[in-house]
């Protein structure tokens, strides 16, 4: 059979751009598009306390005596709007609303799948209390409603769960739980560490704002609240209240001073968790991967700030290795239509193997493909970081120079910045945040960056604690530069004991801050974050070092520090600070995607 | 501030200037006094910050009731002003000036409304009735335990705009009031033109609500509120917006009420009287400070405010700057307080009722012109049409049969837009050859057909420069085309339309829209030239996408504007002879008398 005839099989005019003409077979075997959809809203159902959650159903208008898999989409964004009727959106587009997420539910049972779209509890029409983002009882309610519909007298008890975003995140928790129906997880966008979702390198960035904004609560009552006594409460938030930086700005003191802490809930507890702690770890899946039994679909967006480049990389990487596990990094973040469909062909062929028992052949692949970014192909590859890496140190060097060659001089001056507070003086253009820059000459061939990225700063400061954060941009001979990852770390989360690291590990302890010396030098190790991208010839690579990055075109910023802060990077040959980059030599032909 | 002199303000002139010797000077240190509790009739207790000079003695208070609460005010008192669009701007920081008027012997009193931040009760949106009773309740503790007898109102934004509401209460104590920003009819900021404003679900996130129910759960039983949310949901651009709709499919619908209570009220009404200045009568001295925002109902009020006061009222205007000015914490208007404070509440001889009464920011030149009303003295209104191949003229077109322009609207949700890029029609005049002063209200009319029954329409005005080709708007107008019918109310150059009820439009029909868009007060310099923007939707209107300190994914799908239209549509502006479609702008040629 031609691939042509298989895709129509499938009900689709052309072949996504992930796959590849050698790993077709299969295809042919997936449900058609067949069924119609019946929608049945505001199902009771009941969870293991009693409180009722109001769920919708989706699921294929038959009288044939089928059963069919069932799909679970879980978050708080609210079931109502998540079929709503529009197209495929763009992001940053008129209208454009982040949390439809929970993907292509119509096609899904169009295939032949139930989709069940709770509203958590205290959210929508749900009873109850809401607790927020991942906590242990969203991911036992989650649980609940895995079960709930694997007794369905249509399911056939196989379960798998849907969307992106928030809904990936919730299921490694959720899968490490193990609901004995949950049969396969498949996540785009999923974070291994929830405190550096949030906090990236210990720096504050003001993402989580909105999740309470665009969560429908209507009951809700912090974590916190529930957890501490009223006096330990009390003195966490004056604590918090205690930071300049949280205390310069209206909106997050107003936060954390209303009494009780009702306001923007979810959004109080992380400002009120600035260290990485039981709080946290509550929510990530960083400790415990081992706990996930379920075969798993990692897929990433190259983010150029935040975890989400992260996360699919961690579990690709940890837990029970018996466990069978596939990754791939699609798009970039402006790229992003929702509702989500790019993947649906994926989704369909990953859950008709696992939950169906139908040989799609999806597993005949390698196990990871990645968007080459620059080059804007697909490549397979087998391990991360690759094999293949040739790790290259880039030094920062004096003039804004960004090097292979190590300074050879010991008695160059360190490069200053300064940052200036932003409430001094009536603030700084979002354009023009100080920096410092350094670029490499005009590159004479391509070079491909490919895995893990961590900056190695010798640094010193003028005041007990700074906020690092680190640009890795593309510079075209003509045009806008352009960030492909940002990287953050908070100066008094650094670690205390030398180390020796491998090129992508870190040494940073975020449970705690230790004051800097004003003046003394330490060496700063901060996390880039993963990436794909080649560099191409007669661009420059720039490494840009800040206090906080303001640009229009970031939909989410560090906060910056409220005082003013000197800082000297190092640039010696004694105290060299460098750039670690997984520079990839070569690629197989056979490994490009067909 | 604090440090600051009063010298060189640049609204004062040379007299005001001399005056300001007169004026109360920095000599006292300032004591906090937190969380002090004010006890409301009904026995819940809101808590107050009271900035005062640092002895026993009893001075006269200004009272900052702001829905942002005490907090954001303590935070703006640890910055130097931010403008709007920089980094850290923030919205909440309403009242300005505490350190300043504290040093020069004045009680600043700054509370949290009920249920704010750590005050007890329920919050039912801004501008309540509770509000304006609990605000007269603050006015009397504080003239009682604090004042020397005396007291005033500071404030810009919600603190503004309650001012005017609360002294039409007669509280006792309250001397004079100095609103920064006042509203005269809330509806037509929430709905402008008829169309549902996306203003009101930031606002929602950004105030520190702790506890809050709307009006339309408190008022309406469980069978009648189900029915008021399920029609609101059939309303086609809240059903194709998941922010607003999410929020309606809730129950109790308690995420962002106040939101709640707006959508629930599409139709001007009682409802919308009870947070609106209207037909009240205000007989406390009142100067109202405005600035020029070009869009939703702010910027008229102040004039409409102004001109409603009784003649025995003292009263004063300023239009002090335009929106883009604005900075947080806001202190311009902070020494122009001073003088109106010492005079009313101190007895202090500032020179201030010595002026004429209006003094106008007139942007474009950027100086301070006096002015004794508004609209002005030989004002001429000028009617500028719109004319086949983008321009704007003074001359209607002669022939009867040209072309109308065409433009078709197609909704955000059936083909991804960014804001940027929204198709509109342009139409740009000739450069002005002098110097042109454009100054009072602004009337649309646009003959106009389209294909279905309802759609909404949307005029920008701008002055352009035409050598760099840079723009800066200056007004905005729109209107839901089925809410056209001018009511009883309209007067010569003010249109104003029936936003009670709904006219359904016959699809290809032309109709005449007339609407009034929002005043300026601009100098056209030689080489510029004025533009008007047609456009279907407008997402760009002010820079909510510049709160820089919100994640700016929070606005970026979410817009900034009147609700896109939902469906799509084609709309044909007609121009010819018969159909003129024109703008009308007042010009002002008179001798003018600067501030100098």
């Amino acid at each position: 059979m031609k691939n042509k005839e298989k895709l129509e099989i499938v009900g689709l005019d052309q072949k996504p751009k992930y796959w590849d003409d050698r790993y077709m077979d299969g295809i042919e075997r997936m449900t058609p598009g067949k069924y119609h959809v019946r929608k049945e809203e505001d199902v009771p159902m009941q969870v293991r306390d009693g409180v009722t959650l109001a769920v919708d159903i989706y699921r294929p208008d038959t009288d044939e005596d089928a059963r069919f898999p069932g799909l679970v989409a879980f978050s708080s964004y609210g079931k109502s709007i998540q079929t709503m009727d529009r197209i495929s959106m763009q992001f940053k587009s008129v209208l454009f609303d982040h949390t439809i997420e929970a993907g292509d539910i119509y096609e899904y049972v169009r295939h032949g799948y139930i989709v069940v779209v709770p509203d958590p509890r205290g959210i929508g029409k749900s009873e109850g209390a809401w607790d927020g983002l991942y906590g242990r009882q969203e991911q036992e309610d989650c649980y609940d409603v895995i079960e709930w519909t694997a007794q369905l007298p249509y399911c056939n008890g196989n379960i798998g769960m849907i969307g992106i975003s928030y809904f990936s995140i919730l299921q490694p928790v959720v899968a490490a739980l193990q609901p004995p129906h949950l049969k396969a997880i498949m996540m785009v966008e999923v974070v291994d560490n929830m405190y550096h979702h949030n906090y990236p390198g210990g720096v504050f960035v003001n993402r989580s704002f909105m999740y309470t904004d665009f969560c429908p609560d209507v009951n809700s009552i912090s974590t916190a609240e529930r957890t501490y006594t009223t006096e330990e409460l009390k003195e966490r938030i004056r604590k918090r209240l205690d930071d300049p930086d949280i205390n310069h700005s209206a909106l997050y003191s107003g936060i954390l001073s209303c009494w009780p802490p009702r306001n923007q809930t979810y959004f109080f507890d992380i400002l009120l968790h600035d260290d990485d702690g039981d709080f946290w770890k509550q929510r990530s899946i960083q400790d415990h991967p081992e706990d996930i039994k379920v075969p798993m679909y990692l897929i990433s967006e190259y983010y150029e700030l935040g975890r989400f480049s992260q996360g699919p990389f961690f579990l690709f990487t940890h837990g029970d290795m018996s466990v069978p596990r596939k990754l791939a990094a699609p798009e970039e973040h402006d790229a992003l239509h929702l509702p989500h469909r790019i993947m649906t062909p994926e989704y369909l062929r990953w859950y008709d193997y696992w939950l169906k028992g139908i040989d799609t052949g999806i597993m005949d692949e390698p196990p990871i493909k990645l968007l080459v970014r620059g080059i804007e192909k697909f490549r397979y590859e087998y391990e991360w970081p690759l094999a293949r890496t040739q790790w290259t140190k880039y030094y920062l060097r004096s003039g804004g120079l960004l090097s292979t060659e190590k300074e050879t001089c010991k008695d160059i001056s360190p490069v200053i910045l300064n940052h200036k507070s932003p409430y001094k003086d009536g603030s700084n253009e979002t354009y023009e945040v100080p920096s410092i820059v350094f670029q490499t000459p005009v590159l004479k061939k391509d070079i491909e960056v490919t895995g893990p990225i961590v900056m190695h700063l010798m640094c010193a400061i003028d005041k007990t604690d700074a906020n690092f954060t680190v640009m890795l941009n593309d510079i075209p001979p003509e045009g806008r530069p352009m960030n492909i990852v940002t990287g953050n770390l908070r100066a008094s989360h650094r670690g205390l004991e030398k180390k020796n690291l491998k090129p992508w590990e870190l040494n940073n302890d975020h449970t705690r801050k230790v004051p800097v010396v004003p003046g003394e030098i330490n060496e700063y190790t901060i996390e880039v974050m993963n990436t794909s991208m080649v560099f191409k010839q007669g661009h420059r690579i720039e490494v840009e070092i800040k206090n906080y990055d303001a640009n229009p075109y970031h939909w989410m910023v560090q906060l910056p520090n409220s005082q003013d802060i000197e800082y000297k990077v190092y640039v010696d040959s004694i105290m060299a600070s460098y750039i670690n980059l997984p520079v990839i030599p070569y690629s197989n032909e056979d490994q490009w995607i067909r | 501030m604090n440090e600051q002199t009063t010298k060189n303000v640049c609204y004062w002139d040379r007299q005001a200037e001399d005056k300001s010797k007169n004026l109360s000077k920095p000599i006292h240190n300032l004591r906090i006094e937190k969380d002090r509790p004010i006890v409301m009739k009904d026995d819940v207790r809101l808590y107050c910050d009271v900035y005062r000079p640092d002895d026993k003695g009893k001075y006269p208070v200004l009272v900052g009731f702001s829905p942002f609460g005490k907090t954001a005010q303590a935070a703006g008192r640890k910055r130097d002003p931010i403008q709007l669009g920089k980094f850290m701007y923030e919205q909440g920081i309403e009242i300005g000036g505490i350190d300043y008027f504290v040093s020069r012997g004045y009680i600043v009193v700054v509370v949290n409304p009920r249920g704010i931040l750590n005050s007890e009760g329920i919050c039912t949106g801004v501008l309540s009735i509770q509000d304006q009773a609990d605000c007269c309740e603050v006015i009397r503790w504080a003239g009682h335990y604090l004042s020397d007898g005396n007291v005033g109102m500071i404030g810009c934004g919600y603190a503004g705009k309650i001012q005017p509401l609360v002294a039409s209460m007669n509280p006792p104590y309250l001397k004079a009031i100095m609103p920064v920003d006042v509203i005269d009819d809330l509806y037509l900021d929430c709905y402008p033109g008829g169309i549902l404003s996306d203003i009101n679900y930031p606002l929602c996130s950004y105030i520190p609500h702790t506890n809050t129910v709307s009006e339309a759960e408190l008022e309406n039983s469980k069978e009648d509120l189900l029915k008021m949310l399920n029609e609101a949901k059939k309303q086609p651009e809240i059903a194709t917006n998941s922010y607003y709709y999410r929020g309606l499919d809730s129950y109790p619908p308690r995420h962002y009420t106040w939101n709640i209570d707006v959508m629930l009220h599409p139709f001007k009404s009682e409802w919308w009287d009870r947070r609106s200045f209207g037909d009240r009568n205000l007989t406390v001295p009142t100067y109202i400070v405005g600035l020029y925002y070009e869009y939703g109902h702010s910027a008229i009020s102040a004039y409409d405010i102004y001109n409603k006061l009784n003649k025995n009222t003292p009263k004063k205007l300023m239009m002090i700057d335009p929106a883009t000015a604005r900075t947080s914490p806001y202190e311009k208007p902070v020494p122009e307080q001073l003088r109106w404070y010492d005079y009313w509440l101190k007895g202090i001889d500032s020179g201030i009722m010595d002026e004429p009464p209006l003094k106008l920011l007139v942007m474009g030149e950027n100086r301070y012109r006096y002015e004794t009303q508004w609209p002005c003295d030989g004002t001429i209104y000028k009617k500028m049409y719109l004319r086949k191949g983008n321009l704007l003229s003074e001359a209607p077109e002669s022939l009867s049969e040209v072309a109308p322009d065409t433009i078709r609207h197609i909704p955000p949700i059936r083909l991804s837009q960014m804001p940027e890029d929204v198709p509109a029609l342009v139409y740009t005049s000739r450069t002005f050859t002098v110097d042109t002063e454009i100054c009072g209200p602004i009337t649309a009319c646009l003959y106009t057909s389209i294909d279905i029954d309802d759609a909404h329409l949307a005029v920008k005005l701008w002055d352009k420069d035409s050598e760099s080709g840079y723009r800066t708007l200056l007004s905005t107008g729109y209107l839901k085309c089925s809410r056209r019918k001018l009511s009883e109310e309209s007067k010569k150059h003010r249109p104003k339309n029936t936003h009670t009820s709904e006219e359904p439009i016959i699809p290809g029909k032309i109709y005449e829209y007339i609407f009034e868009m929002a005043p300026v007060d601009n100098m056209y310099k030689k080489g510029h030239q004025a533009e008007i923007e047609f456009k279907t939707m407008d997402q760009q209107y002010f820079d909510f996408n510049e709160l820089a300190s919100l994640p700016r994914l929070y606005t970026s799908g979410r817009v900034a504007g009147p609700h896109p239209l939902s469906k799509e549509a084609n709309f044909s502006v007609y121009m010819d002879s018969n159909h003129a479609s024109w703008i009308e702008l007042p010009v002002t040629e008179k001798q003018k008398t600067w501030v100098e």
